[in-house]
């Protein structure tokens, strides 16, 4: 009798399952997160953006702060510095290649960090709020090939909308050493508004 | 879909660059340098080249071309491409305000069925050609004609600036005579008496000066003339409510404009001229009555009013057999009445009207070419193969030319019988200029790359030609056109550079010498035939039909009968009774000069005798006789894809006769019998009638400043909320949200109500976007609808192939039978009075905008199960479409049924559905999600646009300054009755029209708390009228 | 009704006598008959191809409608809802029958359930398989349904707990819940008999399985009775409860012919109706074909049909009520729409429901015909037929005649809608079928319940 009721139960076990499974499965949890693909050209960020060049973003992503579109550098912004220097690396002679003194192509760059059609992230807002890029596309400066840090999914984004972005945590992605262990204060988390029409229309 | 107009060769040109990486970051990557070497350094109306970012947008002052007036405007570019088009708020004639056929030019630059590259026809079949082949073929016609001294002819699409006389003197090194300058729109009778009684062609018309406006069949409103001006001042006129002036309108039909009149007086076709005489004093009121068909007791009231009211403003429509003497006898009125230089003023006269060639001129080139002695003949623009009255005369005329040139951009009618087709460059994508009034310039500049890399300046093309002929060469030192133009341009570097960046200037244009007019021939009227007059008219949205093809127009309702996709016939009620004819009984209508079938369409505001038919559609291909199927990639003849075999040209109806003023008529007689057939007219009317419901109110002029009767019931009901709509709108957003549970006046208002507390740190509760639309002012035009289809990547539905669903039929307009228009926006015109259908003069329009009215206490959004509707705390209805599933509930409880649905893939490319066929998608907003299939969709009152606003403020670090921007809507309308603004912060402008005694919601009773108010329509109808019409 | 026949005659076994199947000598006929209905026929074989291939057809035209978008069915805007909606409240009425017959009248100790309330469950439990299949074809975006359900997900995002829809979820899921569990709980002594009678080894397994190793010793009688009552009492509210919450799709909105306190005992009222209807269309044939005559006998049919007439005065009364009201509100929207409705663009649809719901079901007050397989049977049908389009009347010309004049349209339904309401007939029918070749159609041990108890003979005997 007992190990019958047992027995009985497992076909409702078994759909509860079922529907657990195909529920998380639909939850949005996917994301392209960690896509690292290959680049037409290996721009290794490392060499340019920390070590003794250490150049500030904004010297080739220019629009970062001012448009919603961060920008990538013309190729001639490239060329500005590589027609002379490191011109005998096969990767700048690709490089030259592209440009072929303005008359080539631009470089087709792959795009990693991509959030749909329907959700407008304008970048000057965040940069000019404080936050770092490392916030959200990592240590940028340490990838030799750059992937996607964060997951972009809608809750990423939500959470430090409601919760408030930390100063500091900020700073701590730059690389910056920050050894104290108080915690930030309430008040000093930047939140942002977090009505859907803010990103979606 | 159409292959990449750019083809896969490389180099810098960022749109193959977009094409290789799609849309996004990547994409601004080049566009700055791209831009410079593409459009040189055009400096940009508000930001200067150094600073131009991608992803932000770019401003272009240039000149409109849609129509002779060339208002200026202003085209907004995004990485390299146009995608919108405003009008220029400095320029003297628009002022910042835009038709619906100039925000459309856009679709004629990014046009699907634009040429690609030159054509040459060899033994009847068509090549594409190399500019290099077609450039020497061209050459080598020409010095073969020079031999043959042959006549040659060219007809351009008639245009002011300079270009008109950079023609003359290149036909005149070619040794050919003067070219013609066409439009078929032109009112050659007005022009013809205002040039004899005023000196000019047109002069400015100061309505707003004026106490009473008579109109004799000159529709001001409907693209007579420079209509955006007129209708900019008109609407100034009426708003100043009890100083408005009276409006009385005379015809045998009521136009937009005649729907706008207080007062209609209808004569038969023609007879006008009756009525003026009467009006000067020669002959009784009875005669006159008895000659046009209206009633001697209005038209006496009318000369006491004429003789009382001044300064008035009488304009006459010279379109009639008689035209230019109804035209010159109402000039005399004017004059006799001291209206001249005080509501019509030579000094301000709009240019753009000058040096139009006269009717006859045309004829006799026609003429010409039937003599057979023409070896050559050029068009650039006009489509008199389609366009001119009876144009089956033309077509074997022109066909008689040895060899003929087309600098057309689309496969029209008259193109499709030339030899060599040179695609000429858009107006937005070449140099020109045009100098709109006296004394100033407007500078028109090319806007961004041409789309197709085959399409070369006709300007360019003919130096080049020239450079090839050692004569011609010496005449025409420059490089190309560009120079030529900067060259004449007055003034040095540091005023161009400026004229560059306001896309204005100061100087004048020494226009061309215009040749002498050759004789009219005497005005051959059509015979009399048949028992009823036929009113022909351009189309208010299609014009002369070069709009045809232009999906944006297709799909825009005509202002006066809201049909769209079709031809139709309009005739009274009355008369369809006696016919036995319903609506969508196809007619067969017959003149002397030829028969055309068209669909019936009862209306109120034409008289029983007579019957009216608008031109602009039925463009035709003897190669391609049925409608596109939505993928066929051959050029498609007949005008486009969107234009072909849709409705009838009624210009086979009209004999082609002129009038004394030099303007074909476009009125005669006709026998209109009933055929078997019955088709569905597309139309986005559901009922005509407000069945007593008050959305579109009004009151009479007497009623302004006295204290509005007490409303019954409101108010009385213990708990109900108040029917106080100020309150409501000027709090914040959560107060009405939440109907009186929020309201500043309720307990713990603020502290329950999480980010619609307006005191919340992050402020999202600090405004109230709410709209005002004056309906004394709103004409009806449309302008804003079309606005909003620019702005909000609102795809069309009605072309044939896009109910491309199993059972379903090819016909234009079938989605929208079946209601699925998407048009935000609409424009709806109700009718008040003549219920019971009998003639009278004695019924009135209103015209309302209906939008989203974004309710505080909305019913859409409780029922949305996925929160995809919601209320954004700054005052918005939000729809969010990535959240939406599609189950239609908001719709359904929306009680202003303003929420649309994608039925199919509008959005989607790889559907046959897909509305924006490359490379129509440029010009696609990219501040808007496009919508895939299955979602819901609504006004956002541009929320782009808000956004916009605040990320520049923020980036300044400042907050949204008053007024600082405005919705597409608004900024279009030509009428300036739409305001839109803050309504939590007394200093928008907004704020002083919420208050207005004319101010009211729609379905207020329904406790919505809409963000949308009207202002009632004001009415100046004399009493006995009044007595006619329900309020 | 008084009739000139003597009542014994006429009726040889009233509902209260002893004797209730006088055509019934013992237990083995009643196992042996019932159980006889299990075997396949050619027959049955036809039905139920029959009804998958309906099925078939309705799936593929939605699988278009999905891949095409919504725009291949009719609708016209204003009238956002259609024959999906129409169906989906069609087929949540037939499923009240089951329960209330089953539930309602067993509480009530209501003889003649006995013989029905078998089909009338199974029909319950497809019915609302069916309805439940609607909501989610009729959306823009199917894809995206499980929206509707409250999960925990990334976006942080819940459903809009305020609206009907959402309601309409947790309302039709517990329905198809209990009603699902009330029929297994009413089966389990029947599908041991089944076990017991089986020969087939593997049929003798599942049926073991499903049985739950039922023995049928008193101990397990006493906790199945209690059992059985227990959730007759529980589903009774739920028959109340299902079709009130569907009514508020309908009554929360603003709609001009929704927007009415009366929808939640009018929608209750036509949902039995229309079960009632549907049993009726189900039970007559199954009673010939299987000749179970001597089983669900007359009497039977004639109290059926006298709930049949009950039910269909309360809801003439409520559609007198709704014009009446509308007559009386004062409100310009409500008298335009109901004028409209009775005697504008959408009056046939309309009289149709009036007639077939209204003035027929009013035969019923002729015992002769209350009697009359066959009269009932057709009556049935008029029933099915004007249920559906009372559903229309409700939907369709609210919609179309609203608050706005320059938006007033029209509907008609296309190939598609017609398919998949074509389908929806084949998806049940295929259950239903497929239902009564597995499990009887009769509850055995109920109708044994019935029987005169029999005299126990020396050495026992099987039951």
């Amino acid at each position: 009798m007992t190990q019958r009721r047992k027995w009985t139960a497992i076909p409702g076990l078994l759909l509860l399952a079922v529907g657990a499974v195909a529920l998380s499965a639909y939850s949005g949890a996917s994301s392209s997160q960690n896509n690292s693909p290959v680049q037409p050209i290996a721009f290794p960020h490392p060499l340019h953006a920390a070590g003794n060049l250490n150049m500030n973003c904004l010297y080739c992503h220019n629009t970062a702060n001012k448009s919603p579109d961060p920008g990538l550098p013309a190729v001639s912004t490239c060329m500005g510095c590589h027609l002379i220097v490191r011109a005998d690396k096969p990767e700048i002679q690709k490089l030259a290649k592209y440009y072929a003194m303005g008359a080539g192509t631009p470089v087709p760059w792959v795009r990693i960090h991509k959030v749909p059609d329907y959700v407008r992230f304008p970048h000057m807002r965040h940069v000019n709020a404080g936050v770092t890029c490392q916030s959200c596309h990592g240590p940028v400066q340490q990838m030799t090939q750059v992937y996607q840090y964060s997951s972009l999914n809608m809750g990423w984004c939500v959470n430090c909308h409601v919760n408030g972005y930390d100063p500091r945590e900020g700073l701590k992605a730059t690389g910056v050493v920050d050894t104290s262990t108080t915690v930030t204060p309430d008040a000093e988390r930047k939140r942002a508004r977090y009505d859907c029409a803010s990103c979606h229309y | 879909m159409i292959d990449s107009p750019e083809g896969a060769k490389p180099g810098v040109r960022r749109r193959e660059f977009l094409k290789v990486l799609g849309v996004g970051a990547a994409a601004s990557a080049s566009a700055c340098d791209a831009f410079q070497d593409n459009a040189g350094k055009l400096i940009p109306y508000l930001v200067s080249p150094d600073q131009t970012v991608p992803g932000v947008s770019t401003y272009f002052a240039s000149v409109c071309r849609e129509c002779s007036a060339a208002c200026g405007i202003i085209a907004e570019t995004r990485d390299g491409r146009v995608i919108k088009l405003e009008g220029n708020p400095e320029h003297p004639l628009n002022h910042g305000a835009l038709c619906a056929r100039g925000q459309s030019a856009v679709q004629g630059l990014y046009n699907p069925d634009r040429f690609r590259t030159p054509m040459i026809k060899t033994a009847g079949a068509w090549k594409a050609a190399t500019w290099d082949e077609a450039i020497a073929l061209l050459s080598a016609k020409i010095v073969e004609q020079k031999s043959k001294a042959g006549a040659a002819v060219f007809l351009n699409q008639h245009e002011g600036g300079s270009f008109p006389s950079f023609l003359d003197s290149w036909l005149s090194s070619m040794g050919m005579r003067p070219h013609v300058s066409v439009d078929f729109e032109a009112d050659h009778a007005a022009i013809e008496a205002n040039k004899r009684s005023y000196g000019v062609a047109w002069p400015e018309l100061a309505f707003g000066q004026a106490k009473l406006i008579v109109s004799f069949g000159a529709d001001f409103l409907d693209g007579w003339g420079s209509s955006v001006q007129h209708q900019l001042d008109f609407a100034d006129a009426r708003a100043k409510g009890a100083a408005a002036p009276r409006f009385v309108y005379i015809g045998a039909r009521r136009s937009l404009t005649g729907l706008n009149a207080d007062q209609w007086i209808s004569c038969t076709p023609g007879s006008e001229l009756a009525i003026v005489n009467f009006l000067q004093g020669r002959g009784t009121a009875q005669a006159a009555a008895t000659a046009s068909g209206a009633t001697a007791e209005s038209l006496t009231a009318l000369a006491r009013e004429i003789a009382t009211a001044k300064p008035s403003l009488l304009v006459a429509g010279g379109r009639g057999e008689n035209g230019l003497d109804v035209a010159l006898g109402v000039a005399a009125l004017n004059r006799s009445a001291g209206n001249v230089g005080v509501t019509i003023r030579s000094a301000d006269a709009v240019l753009g009207f000058e040096g139009i060639s006269k009717q006859g001129d045309l004829s006799a080139a026609v003429e010409r070419m039937r003599g057979g002695n023409v070896g050559i003949a050029f068009v650039r623009g006009p489509n008199p193969a389609y366009s001119m009255a009876s144009s089956a005369k033309f077509a074997e005329a022109f066909a008689k030319v040895a060899f003929k040139v087309s600098f057309s951009l689309y496969p029209d009618e008259t193109t499709e019988m030339c030899d060599l087709i040179l695609p000429d460059l858009h107006s937005l994508e070449q140099w020109g200029d045009s100098e709109p009034v006296k004394g100033t310039l407007g500078l028109q500049q090319p806007a961004m790359d041409p789309v197709y890399k085959g399409s070369r300046s006709a300007a360019d093309v003919l130096m080049a030609v020239a450079k090839k002929d050692a004569a011609a060469a010496s005449r025409f030192p420059q490089p190309d056109y560009r120079s030529w133009l900067i060259a004449r341009v007055p003034g040095n570097t540091a005023t161009r550079s400026t004229m560059f960046a306001k896309g204005l200037g100061s100087g004048n244009i020494t226009r061309r010498e215009m040749p002498a007019p050759s004789a009219t021939q005497s005005a051959t009227a059509a015979a009399a035939t048949g028992d009823y007059f036929l009113v022909t008219y351009p189309s208010p949205t299609l014009g002369d039909g070069r709009g045809a093809n232009k999906p944006w127009l297709q799909e825009l309702p005509d202002p006066v009968t809201k049909v769209l996709w079709s031809s139709w016939v309009e005739l009274h009620p009355e008369t369809a009774a006696k016919l036995h004819v319903e609506r969508g009984d196809v007619l067969e209508v017959t003149t002397s000069a030829g028969t055309v079938r068209a669909p019936a369409l009862p209306y109120l505001g034409i008289r029983p005798d007579t019957v009216a038919i608008a031109l602009g559609q039925g463009h035709s291909s003897p190669s391609q006789p049925t409608y596109h199927d939505g993928k066929d990639t051959s050029v498609q003849w007949g005008y486009g894809r969107y234009s072909r075999s849709v409705g009838i040209n009624a210009n086979a109806l009209l004999s082609g006769a002129t009038n004394s003023g030099g303007g074909s008529i476009a009125t005669g007689k006709c026998s209109v019998t009933k055929t078997a057939e019955k088709v569905q007219v597309p139309t986005t009317e559901g009922s005509a009638r407000q069945h007593g419901r008050g959305i579109a109110q009004a009151m009479h002029v007497s009623e302004i400043g006295r204290p509005p009767a007490e409303e019954v019931g409101h108010g009385k009901i213990p708990g109900a909320a108040s029917h106080e709509f100020l309150p409501g709108l000027r709090s914040p957003v959560a107060a009405d949200a939440q109907g009186e549970l929020g309201a500043p006046s309720a307990k713990n208002q603020g502290t329950q109500l999480g980010m619609y507390d307006p005191n919340h740190p992050l402020g999202m509760a600090k405004r109230r976007w709410a709209m005002t639309v004056d309906l004394a002012r709103c004409t009806g035009c449309s302008a804003c609808v079309t606005a909003c289809y620019a702005e909000n990547n609102i795809p069309t539905v009605g072309a044939p192939w896009q109910n491309g669903v199993v059972y379903a039929e090819k016909r234009p307009g079938f989605n929208i039978t079946r209601g699925r228009e998407m048009n935000w926006l609409r424009l709806e015109r109700y009718y008040e009075g003549a219920d019971d259908g009998a003639f009278t003069e004695n019924f009135e329009a209103r015209f309302i905008p209906m939008m989203c009215q974004h309710c505080g206490n909305a019913p859409c959004e409780p029922v949305c199960p996925v929160f995809a509707t919601y209320h954004a705390p700054d005052g918005l209805n939000v729809q969010v479409y990535n959240r939406c599933v599609g189950t239609r509930y908001c719709s359904n409880n929306c009680p202003y049924k303003v929420r649309y649905f994608n039925w199919f893939g509008y959005g989607e490319p790889d559907r046959i559905q897909y509305a924006f066929p490359e490379p129509l998608n440029w010009q696609l907003n990219p501040d808007v999600t496009v919508r895939g299939k299955g979602v819901m969709e609504k006004c956002t009152m541009c929320v782009q646009r808000i956004r916009e606003a605040e990320n520049r403020a923020a980036l300044e670090k400042r907050e949204v300054a008053a007024d600082e921007f405005t919705t597409a809507c608004a900024a279009a309308c030509p009428s300036r009755a739409i305001v839109f603004g803050d309504a939590a912060d007394e200093s928008w402008t907004i704020q002083a029209h919420i208050g207005s005694e004319r101010a009211y919601h729609v379905f207020e009773e329904l406790n919505t708390y809409t963000a949308v108010v009207y202002l009632k329509k004001i009415n100046h109808t004399t009493k006995a009228a009044a007595a006619g019409e329900a309020r | 009704m008084a009739t000139a026949t003597p009542p014994v005659e006429m009726r040889p076994n009233i509902p209260s006598a002893t004797i209730r199947l006088p055509a019934v000598k013992d237990y083995e006929q009643v196992d042996r008959e019932i159980i006889g209905t299990l075997k396949p026929t050619l027959g049955w074989f036809a039905a139920l191809m029959t009804a998958i291939v309906c099925l078939l057809i309705g799936v593929s035209a939605w699988f278009y409608q999905v891949y095409a978008g919504l725009g291949v069915a009719g609708y016209h805007p204003p009238v956002m809802w259609g024959v999906y909606i129409i169906t989906f409240v069609f087929w949540v009425g037939i499923g009240h029958a089951g329960t209330l017959i089953s539930a309602i009248l067993y509480l009530f100790r209501a003889g003649f359930r006995t013989s029905i309330y078998r089909c009338a469950e199974a029909m319950t439990v497809f019915a609302v398989m069916t309805a439940g299949l609607f909501p989610i074809l009729h959306l823009g975006r199917p894809w995206k349904f499980f929206w509707l359900i409250p999960y925990p997900n990334w976006r942080l995002l819940w459903p809009q707990f305020k609206s009907p829809l959402v309601w309409d979820v947790f309302a039709i899921l517990t329905y198809l819940t209990v009603s699902s569990t009330f029929l297994y709980i009413g089966l389990i002594p029947d599908i041991a008999t089944l076990r017991d009678k089986e020969t087939n080894p593997v049929r003798k397994a599942i049926y073991g399985a499903m049985s739950l190793g039922w023995r049928n010793s008193d101990r397990e009688w006493r906790h199945f009775t209690r059992a059985y009552l227990f959730l007759a009492a529980f589903s009774t509210p739920l028959v109340l409860s299902v079709h009130s919450v569907v009514s508020f799709d309908f009554a929360m909105a603003l709609t001009p012919g929704w927007h009415a306190t009366i929808f939640p005992p009018y929608f209750v009222a036509g949902a039995i109706f229309s079960g009632i209807g549907m049993v009726f269309t189900i039970i007559i044939p199954i009673r010939k074909f299987f000749n179970l005559k001597h089983y669900v006998t007359l009497n039977d049919l004639d109290a059926a049909a006298k709930m049949c007439l009950f039910t269909s005065l309360v809801v003439g009364l409520a559609y007198l009520t709704e014009f009446q009201i509308a007559w009386m509100s004062g409100n310009q929207f409500e008298k335009d729409y109901f004028w409209n409705r009775l005697f504008g663009q959408w009056a046939w649809a309309a009289w149709i429901m009036l007639i077939c719901n209204m003035v027929l079901p009013l035969s019923l007050f002729s015992q002769k015909l209350r009697r009359n397989p066959t009269w009932l049977f057709i009556l049935s049908i008029f029933i099915n037929i004007g249920m559906w389009f009372e559903r229309f009347v409700i939907v369709v010309p609210s919609l179309s005649h609203e608050f706005e004049p320059w938006q007033w349209g029209s509907y008609a339904p296309t190939w598609v809608d017609y398919a998949i309401l074509l389908g929806s007939f084949g998806w049940f029918f295929m259950w239903f079928l497929l239902f009564i070749k597995q499990l009887p159609v009769m509850a055995i041990s109920e109708l044994k319940e019935v029987l005169p108890p029999r005299v126990k003979t020396a050495g026992g005997g099987g039951h």
